[in-house]
């Protein structure tokens, strides 16, 4: 678990380093800095990639972003993106991924709404040559990707998103109390590994106490979040101390809860770092937030998927797995939190 | 028809009604339901669960109200949760509209007349889905189910549209509406979305049992062909219903966005079965003619008491607190049923679900 300092520094170098490394992309792609050995001609140049895009559903806004982050990559780097909605339903997504396997695709990048459910698919895709990249969920476990199909696994740090974000509210309440865990789908593995972020984090405070017998899965959903969370808080006949979501949507959700109760003060917590989450660490009703970062997921995938098509790269040259980090966001340091309005913004899509 | 039917009743207020378990196994298993957890939940029975449960409730008793029309009319209408989601959605966009109260609903301030157009304007459009959806099932002859199945995807595709998947925040009178509330003595709270679902009840319950419509939606679910026969313009009042499911629809979505804080796609997605379920659990028939308004409220105090119920239960402190042989609870405490308790509330609420519907069933059976 990074303290804010670190972690301040770390995603400035990051966002530093991915920046140059996207500009180097469109630069290098739009020929204006001298090619690799080996690499294709500029992408401005040659003809425009085709490349169809997935992820679980288009009605979350970390979804949403994501796509708008394909697309506006995709016009920079010349590439022709296509979109499927996953509709959050594993059998609608995999409907719409069985239509277009026999398309031509220079690659494909999915996120599962529900892991071995493309399978199939990515399989068929494979035996056609066309590589596949799977985004912030897995598509097939690790060690059946290759086999799959599955050239490259890109993803954030869940683990490491939920210690951040719960060490910063167990921190501010000084170690102690109790608090509430409010979780997202349990098969979900980004939600398991926010659990296990959250539980590791929590072991080493002794004196904080967990309500609710642990975490409560509300399934990403508001108003299961919320009711939950008014059940939690009707339970209790002394302050809650503090609150870690898996989402912001579910936060933001309840913040309203506490307001003239004995919980007014309670530190609250999430992950995501979406514009809604940024605001409303800025005005106060989140203490902390740690960024899921959409849009350097998806335009890592689209990177990667347009440098093995233009450059002919081999399977085994790239990484299996892909971690993308992304930065804690606090009111107690407003640098990280107004480079992020910017970084996260929709006309740039940085992280 | 009256006057064939005067006798009738005359000679039914002769002979007193013998009375059946049937009539108030919705209530017993409301009694049941808050008997069990009394035992189960430390403080179950306080002013605390009771204003968890008037909050909680407050959307889907709106819901359920106009849902009640429809199926005493032997009607269904699957669209109502994203005819909610769809008035939310209007509600949003138009918001933050600069002519309204612009970007993220802050910029600048509205007049109470762009509110009332803002709240307007969607609860109208809901109106006219559901009057759609009555003309066309009357017009083609098909089922309502399949008419509002369309509807459903119609709406959605429409939220979709008009959002592009992006939050939108609504009026803060909804917000105030959703989360506000009086307190009174004793950590009793009346949510003001409790006051006006209240409200809504008690107007659809007068229009229902005081009106010659009220009478006439009885009617035509209970037998359209005699209805029709009697002189009751059935269609009209299919029609009619699925109108008010709209209207009730479009205010608890609007409720519901206020509670959030905002709108967005992933709201009211589990809202037309628990409606459903509520208005069923209160004994209101599936096939037209029996229900009330009354039965409704029982129903959804029911579900949401089953469910506020299973959300406060903490079976891990029950095992510590029950007079148990410290053996047997420390190794209950680490059997996985106790430490993924939570995993087993959606399982929990649907077996208590199946059997109170199951029970009331056979009894509607036996008395007939």
């Amino acid at each position: 678990m990074a303290d804010a300092p670190a972690s301040r520094r770390d995603f400035l170098h990051l966002a530093g380093v991915s920046s140059l490394a996207a500009a180097a992309g469109v630069a290098g792609c739009s020929g204006e800095i001298p090619q690799p050995a080996g690499s294709s001609a500029s992408a401005q140049g040659s003809r425009p990639l085709k490349a169809c895009f997935s992820n679980a559903g288009l009605q979350s806004t970390w979804c949403a972003l994501g796509k708008k982050t394909a697309e506006l990559w995709g016009q920079l780097l010349n590439i022709e993106v296509e979109w499927i909605d996953g509709e959050f339903d594993p059998e609608k997504q995999r409907n719409k991924i069985d239509a277009i396997v026999h398309r031509d695709w220079d690659f494909c990048c999915f996120q599962a709404v529900q892991i071995d459910s493309l399978a199939a698919p990515v399989k068929q895709l494979q035996e056609r040559g066309i590589p596949v990249i799977s985004m912030d969920t897995l598509l097939v476990a690790m060690d059946q990707m290759r086999d799959t199909g599955v050239w490259c696994e890109v993803t954030p740090d869940h683990v490491n998103m939920a210690e951040m974000s719960a060490g910063y509210m167990l921190k501010k309440i000084g170690g102690q109390g109790k608090v509430i865990h409010i979780g997202g789908l349990s098969a979900h593995s980004g939600a398991q590994g926010r659990k296990q972020g959250f539980e590791n984090v929590v072991a080493n405070y002794p004196d904080a106490e967990v309500l609710g017998g642990g975490v409560r899965w509300c399934d990403w959903k508001k108003e299961k979040a919320r009711n939950t969370f008014e059940s939690l808080l009707q339970q209790e006949t002394t302050p809650i101390a503090g609150a870690f979501f898996h989402s912001d949507d579910m936060a933001l959700a309840c913040v309203d809860a506490i307001q003239n109760t004995i919980h007014k003060d309670m530190v609250i917590s999430a992950v995501d770092g979406q514009r809604d989450g940024l605001d409303a660490v800025k005005d106060g009703r989140l203490a902390a937030t740690a960024v899921n970062p959409v849009c350097r997921i998806h335009r890592t995938a689209l990177v990667i998927g347009q440098f093995i098509a233009r450059n002919k790269e081999a399977m085994d040259t790239v990484p299996l797995e892909i971690i993308t980090p992304g930065p804690l966001v606090t009111r107690d340091d407003p640098n990280v939190l107004a480079a992020m309005y910017y970084l996260a913004d929709d006309t740039h899509c940085l992280v | 028809m009256t006057e064939n039917a005067q006798p009738a009743t005359a000679k039914a207020s002769a002979t007193p009604r013998q009375i059946h378990w049937a009539d108030y196994a919705p209530l017993l298993s409301l009694a049941l339901i808050m008997g069990v957890f009394t035992l189960l939940v430390d403080q179950f029975w306080s002013f605390g669960t009771l204003s968890l449960v008037l909050q909680q409730s407050a959307v889907l008793a709106i819901v359920a109200t106009g849902l009640t029309y429809v199926l005493l009319c032997a009607e269904i209408d699957l669209s109502v949760g994203m005819v909610a989601l769809l008035s939310a959605c209007v509600c949003g966009v138009m918001w933050e509209q600069p002519w309204a109260a612009g970007a993220k609903g802050t910029a600048h301030a509205a007049s109470a007349l762009t509110i009332v157009f803002v709240i307007g304007v969607p609860i109208v459009l809901a109106t006219i889905c559901g009057w759609i959806s009555g003309r066309l099932t009357i017009s083609s002859g098909l089922p309502s189910f399949i008419i509002t199945l369309a509807m459903m995807n119609i709406t959605l595709g429409l939220a979709r549209f008009l959002t592009k998947s992006e939050k939108f925040a609504v009026p803060g009178v909804l917000t105030k509406i959703g989360n506000d509330g009086w307190r009174l003595f004793g950590g009793l709270r009346i949510p003001q979305s409790a006051v006006l679902a209240a409200v809504v009840m008690l107007v659809a319950h007068i229009v229902l049992e005081h009106t010659r419509f009220g009478r006439y939606v009885y009617m035509t679910g209970g037998n359209r062909e005699a209805a029709r026969l009697a002189g009751v313009r059935t269609d009209l009042v299919v029609i009619r219903c699925l109108a008010i499911c709209g209207l009730t629809a479009a205010i608890g979505g609007l409720v519901n966005a206020g509670r959030l804080n905002s709108v967005s796609l992933d709201q009211n997605a589990d809202l037309l079965l628990d409606a459903v379920a509520c208005v069923v659990l209160g004994g209101t028939s599936l096939f037209g003619g029996e229900g009330s308004i009354g039965r409704t409220i029982i129903g959804v105090l029911t579900f949401t008491t089953l469910k506020v119920g299973l959300n406060l239960m903490n079976v891990e402190r029950l095992i510590k607190q029950s007079p148990l042989p410290a053996g047997w609870k420390s190794q209950w405490l680490e059997a996985s049923w106790v430490t993924q308790f939570d995993l087993l509330r959606p399982f929990l609420l649907g077996v208590v679900l199946l059997l109170a519907l199951v029970i009331h069933g056979r009894l509607v059976k036996r008395r007939e």
